[in-house]
């Protein structure tokens, strides 16, 4: 009774208070059934055409959702043109894909299935290897009562699965639910800096970002050098010059409204997990938390934001990362 | 039969309207919740349409917002608008225009939706410029102070021109001002500056000067757009639209259903009218047939009181004749004065059902020690049994002259066999062609009382007999009878001998005795109570026996009508 209480109370503090960052729920619903199902699906390499990759190959899920390498890798061994967005809370953003070709998380299932770089399949492959395979068979009578496995239900399942990825109860969200002590005085005063600078004019919302189109280089133009970082001989990261690559070409805006002003134009992506997402920015270029925040004041605002404004920036936004989705927790993640 | 065809036709007719009246009704309720769905829906829309109106404006004035309040409505709106396509009205070519404004309405809500996206880049953009674009004014004054360049009076009105008018542009909207900031940013651009913290500054203003001379206009031009779009417009001329069409097309379905109601109300009225008028006529007819039935009542009761006051005469007349007719049959049966001569005791039942009957006793004495005693029960009994009586009364006296002429035997048997033979040919009994088919069952005893013997025949009439101190017996005689068309003429009878030794008491009877029904089983009386009485009452005196078995009778018979002649001869040798 004194949990509900204080959830109550602290819902009703959210939903009073005038933060331009909304707290992720405590209970979103998804049917777990399906989301089981679809759980195993994420993680099947039969959806790829060579049966290299899964979903999981580049939303890997142990790393806040996202891949470690700049730009993933789809069938044969083809670089996408894009680092991998985060799948955690993804059911929170108003389109997908950084260009936001697809509405809802159907379509972008759908679109990374038939994606010739990535998995490369189409829905009549899909049905012929699920439904030779005796274990999917079994699972998806139990879960739609079909003796058939269809495309519709695979897609469903694994819409349900990443419906359950959501990641509350982060320290920055618990600060917003009335926690004033949640946050440490540096990282409270990153999330000023954080709106001082303009960020939260992008960053905004349940995901902290995720809810707008913004181009990249408002201010100073950004120029897209992909290996700019990864050449440093410092670098941690493998040389992505030791995969083949076909493509170079950047997937914004442009491409779906051809407008001009679309160049360079993104979906802002989430700051929810930043700090487990890495590496940064579309190209995945960046490494560090650190290095984003310059980048992007440099080329969205034009200033050179110091290193002690974006240590505590960076503070701030190491708060927005959340509990591992119950989901994965109960399955044995 | 033309009436009923009317009233089935009616009922058909009714039925029908009903069923259309009900189907129509049903479609009229359809139509009223779909309306009612689809006025909600619109409520909606434009509900949603309202706060995302509220949610841009907030937006716009706002530093900063969250976006999802924007996404969220747009989200909503469209989900409206999808379903608000499904509603199957919209594929009827009567609400064409209502689709037509829902699509224009959607392909408004499209481009409102497009706009508000770039909308919320651009004004991202402009917004993160008006901010900074003071900020960096008041950095880059303060580093040029350091500069002491000739020119820095000029630069701080510059820069604190920009920043007035960058509010004053913001709040108003006017573009005229982006001619001002060209100039500022040629004559900010043209400065040379040594220190490299200067230069990066005048670079940074001079970027979002140009992000704010770039955009501003398209940010206005947006907004403008934005607010031009004809989305509420269209969702209110759809709203009309919706009133008038299916309003018209609501009131043209109650117009009709009016009509319907009408007709079937004149229909339902007719056939009440016409089954009172119906029900008046038959009514009349019913009246009239009823008179007719008294009128005919009353003839037939005149009639049946002239048929029985007939009848009554006829009856009486028969019932003289019958009268008359048992006169003669009594005085046809034997006299009793002998009797007390050749029997120590003796008692006689002669009771027939009707006046006269079929039964009848003669006793006759040959000598002073010889007696025959004779119990005949003929074929049936009231008059056609009188009559067989008589036929039967012919042959004894033929019988008892040839017994005094000697021609026959003093035996029983013989008698009985004369009686067959001689009914028979009166009755013509032998030939084919006979159509009587009547006799007699009855017994025949002589007594000769100084030889001190009793013979017996009987044809289906037995003989009860008890000796002094020893039991009731009974002789049955043969089980044929006299007369009747199947009766064999030369059939012998048994002659049974009784010797007397000691006072015996004998008993005939015929079976209207035997056979009357009674009892709480309305069983027949039974030879085993007839034989029952003889034992329990022998020793009392005759006349107490026949009051006995005369109240024995009576008392078993109840209600039950006499069955039969009866009769009864009881005597002591």
């Amino acid at each position: 009774m004194i949990k509900i209480i204080t959830i109550y109370i602290l819902i009703l503090t959210a939903l009073n208070s005038n933060e331009p960052i909304s707290p992720i729920p405590l209970k979103v619903d998804f049917d777990k059934e399906k989301a089981k199902l679809g759980y195993y699906l994420f993680n099947e390499l039969k959806l790829s055409r060579d049966k290299t990759v899964s979903c999981s190959t580049c939303h890997l899920l142990g790393a806040g959702g996202a891949d470690v390498t700049p730009k993933s890798f789809g069938i044969y061994r083809t670089k996408t043109a894009m680092n991998t967005p985060t799948v955690l809370n993804s059911m929170f953003n108003f389109r997908q894909f950084w260009n936001g070709r697809a509405k809802d998380l159907r379509q972008q299932a759908v679109d990374v299935i038939h994606n010739p770089r990535e998995m490369g399949m189409n829905v009549t492959l899909v049905e012929q290897r699920l439904n030779l395979d005796e274990f999917y068979k079994r699972l998806f009578k139990d879960t739609y009562k079909k003796s058939f496995v269809h495309f519709d239900d695979v897609i469903d399942a694994i819409v349900e699965f990443e419906k359950s990825l959501f990641t509350p109860n982060s320290r920055f969200d618990n600060y917003l639910r009335g926690y004033k002590e949640a946050l440490s005085k540096e990282e409270l005063e990153g999330y000023k800096l954080f709106k001082i600078f303009g960020c939260i004019m992008c960053h905004n919302g349940i995901n902290v970002g995720g809810n707008s189109y913004q181009k990249m280089g408002t201010v100073i133009p950004f120029t897209n050098d992909e290996n700019k970082h990864f050449n440093d001989n410092n670098s941690s990261r493998p040389n992505s010059g030791a995969y083949t690559t076909d493509m170079h070409h950047s997937e914004d805006r442009f491409q779906i409204t051809g407008k001009v002003y679309d160049k360079n134009v993104y979906k802002v992506p989430s700051l929810r997990n930043i700090e487990l997402t890495a590496p940064y920015l579309h190209t995945g270029e960046l490494l560090t938390l650190k290095e984003m925040i310059v980048d992007m004041g440099y080329h969205n605002l034009g200033v050179h934001i110091g290193d002690e404004d974006s240590s505590k920036i960076e503070a701030f936004l190491k708060t927005l990362t959340g509990e591992t989705p119950k989901f994965l927790r109960d399955f044995g993640n | 039969m033309k009436s009923n065809t009317n009233i089935v036709l009616s009922i058909a007719i009714l039925t029908f309207l009903l069923i259309v009246l009900t189907l129509f009704t049903h479609k009229l309720e359809h139509e009223i919740k779909d309306n009612q769905s689809f006025l909600r829906e619109i409520f909606d829309i434009k509900q949603f349409s309202q706060e995302l109106e509220t949610e841009f404006l907030k937006t716009n004035f706002y530093l900063y917002h969250n976006y999802d309040t924007i996404q969220s409505n747009i989200k909503s709106l469209n989900s409206q608008i999808s379903r608000i396509k499904r509603f199957d009205r919209l594929n009827n070519k009567e609400f064409g225009e209502l689709k037509r404004s829902i699509l224009k309405f959607e392909k408004e809500f499209i481009r409102k939706e497009k706009l508000i996206d770039r909308f919320l880049t651009v004004n991202t953009t402009v917004k993160n410029a008006v901010n900074y674009i003071p900020n960096i004014a008041v950095q880059f004054f303060s580093a040029l102070d350091s500069d002491k360049i000739e020119r820095n009076r000029e630069l701080f009105h510059i820069l604190s021109q920009i920043s007035s008018m960058l509010l004053l542009a913001k709040n108003s909207l006017d573009i005229d001002f982006i001619s001002k900031f060209k100039e500022h940013r040629l004559t900010i651009g043209s400065c040379n500056f040594r220190t490299d913290e200067v230069q990066e500054l005048q670079k940074v203003l001079l970027l979002n000067l140009t992000v704010i001379i770039e955009q501003f206009p398209v940010y206005v031009e947006l907004l403008k757009e934005i607010e031009n779009t004809k989305s509420a417009e269209t969702i209110k001329k759809t709203k009309e639209i919706f009133f008038s069409s299916s309003m018209k097309k609501m009131q043209e379905r109650i117009w009709w259903l009016t009509i319907l109601l009408n007709v079937m109300f004149f229909i339902v009225l007719g056939v009440i009218v016409y089954l009172l008028l119906k029900v008046d006529k038959e009514n009349r007819n019913l009246k009239k047939l009823h008179q007719d039935i008294e009128k005919l009542n009353e003839s037939l009761e005149q009639k049946v009181f002239q048929r029985t006051e007939k009848l009554q005469e006829i009856n009486s007349h028969i019932t003289d004749s019958i009268q008359y007719a048992s006169l003669i049959q009594k005085a046809i049966i034997s006299e009793h004065h002998h009797l007390s001569k050749h029997f120590e005791d003796f008692f006689i039942i002669w009771n027939p059902r009707d006046i006269v009957g079929g039964d009848i006793y003669f006793i006759e004495e040959l000598n002073d020690n010889e007696l025959i005693v004779m119990v005949i029960d003929s074929t049936g009994h009231g008059v056609p049994g009188a009559f067989v009586t008589m036929l039967v009364k012919a042959v004894e006296r033929q019988i008892f002259s040839d017994l005094d002429r000697g021609k026959i035997d003093k035996s029983t048997s013989k008698m009985l066999s004369y009686f067959n033979r001689e009914i028979k040919n009166l009755l013509k009994q032998n030939s084919s062609k006979s159509k009587s088919n009547v006799g007699f069952d009855g017994a025949i005893v002589y007594i000769n009382r100084e030889e001190k013997i009793l013979k017996y025949s009987g044809a289906s009439t037995p003989l009860f007999y008890k000796e002094r101190g020893k039991d009731l017996k009974m002789l049955k005689g043969d089980k044929k009878s006299i007369g009747y068309r199947e009766s064999d003429e030369s059939f012998e009878f048994k002659e049974e001998v009784i010797k007397i030794e000691n006072p015996t008491d004998f008993y005939l009877t015929t079976d209207g005795y035997i056979d009357q029904l009674g009892g709480s089983k309305e069983f027949p009386f039974g030879k085993k109570r007839f034989k029952s009485i003889i034992e329990k009452y022998y020793d009392m005196p005759f006349s107490k026996q026949r009051e006995i078995f005369v109240t024995e009778f009576d008392a078993y018979r109840r209600s039950n009508s006499q069955v039969d002649d009866v009769t009864v001869i009881g005597f002591k040798v």
